[in-house]
């Protein structure tokens, strides 16, 4: 009996020491989530991001790039990627033809996509596609769309007037 | 044989205080563990919100540069899309004058076009408006932009916008 003292201050102490462990526990799990998440923060500045990469991918123009179509080359200057895309589905559209017939041009703006978006961090995937339809450009290294991706796309008139074309671009780490 | 006992009945032990001894040290490495976590903890806490503040500060900065009229083309009037002029001639001085900025800044703008001539502000030629200092939090903002050489010429650009430091 005469040690009783000593051992209830041991019990009374690991009952405290699991209440801290507990506490602690709860801090470390409450805090971060009242705490502004910096993924938020991210997310929103990767949609920002692949806006302005997609606008400005479009918008720029290309000194010289060509595509081969049966009647020969037909050779483009100071033209815009968005209009060189929309050329570029619309003779796939008017004649057929395959996918190499394009390379250079196609070529031309992933050398362009590459040197602004890769540089970065990011991987990306450029489409262009007439809505409803099967003619499709895809310019990326990449198959596959994966998910946490950032998208941005518009929808413009295709040059013959007959149709829209949607173009897109996604981007992930 | 002679038999040992205490002279006083007492709730002490029989080594008395020393008995304690085990469960201070209990109390104490809970206190310490708790201490840190607390510390840690809020160091955490303290260096995401100062991040999230600064990148919110770097985005609106970078806005402000996209649409700033001692950049931006007058032919096209639309954020992002430069006069390669101005960029030349553009100073850090002039930038911290018109959007007042509360950190020092540096603006890049990479020329990623194919054409043989870039216009662009980068490495050395970055437009800078202070010393940089390795030891504080610096956050880039980086975004795709164009390059106005004239009406048929339109270059593809990246424009990067760090900050540091307070002004």
């Amino acid at each position: 009996m005469s040690s009783r003292r000593a051992q209830s201050a041991v019990f009374d102490a690991m009952i405290f020491f699991i209440f801290i462990l507990i506490a602690s526990g709860i801090l470390m799990v409450a805090i971060p989530r009242t705490a502004q998440p910096i993924e938020h923060v991210n997310r929103e500045s990767a949609q920002a991001t692949v806006q302005s990469f997609r606008v400005s991918i479009l918008a720029s123009t290309i000194n010289e790039t060509s595509f081969q179509n049966s009647s020969g080359k037909c050779i483009f200057r100071n033209y815009a990627v968005d209009k060189l895309l929309l050329e570029d589905l619309l003779a796939r559209k008017r004649y057929n033809l395959q996918s190499s017939a394009f390379n250079v041009l196609e070529g031309a703006i992933k050398e362009i996509a590459d040197a602004l978006i890769k540089e970065c961090g990011y991987k990306y995937r450029l489409e262009a596609q007439i809505i409803d339809t099967d003619y499709q450009i895809i310019i990326s290294d990449y198959s596959y769309l994966p998910e946490g991706r950032f998208a941005s796309m518009i929808t413009l008139s295709m040059p013959d007037g007959v149709g829209l074309a949607r173009f897109a671009l996604y981007i992930w780490k | 044989m002679r038999r040992t006992y205490c002279k006083r009945r007492t709730r002490l032990g029989i080594a008395g205080f020393f008995e304690d001894i085990p469960a201070l040290m209990v109390v104490t490495i809970a206190l310490a563990i708790f201490l840190i976590i607390v510390l840690s903890v809020y160091s955490n806490y303290y260096t995401s919100q100062v991040y999230v503040k600064m990148r919110e500060d770097g985005e609106s900065f970078s806005k402000a540069v996209r649409s700033y009229d001692g950049l931006k083309s007058e032919y096209w009037n639309t954020a992002g899309f430069f006069d390669a002029k101005k960029i030349m001639s553009v100073k850090a001085e002039n930038i911290s004058r018109d959007l007042h900025p509360a950190y020092r800044f540096s603006i890049e703008i990479e020329d990623v076009s194919s054409y043989p001539t870039k216009y662009e502000r980068k490495g050395d030629n970055a437009i800078i408006s202070g010393k940089e200092y390795k030891a504080v939090t610096k956050v880039s903002v980086t975004s795709g932009a164009n390059i106005l050489v004239s009406d048929i010429e339109i270059h593809c650009a990246r424009l990067t916008v760090s900050i540091w430091g307070k002004e």
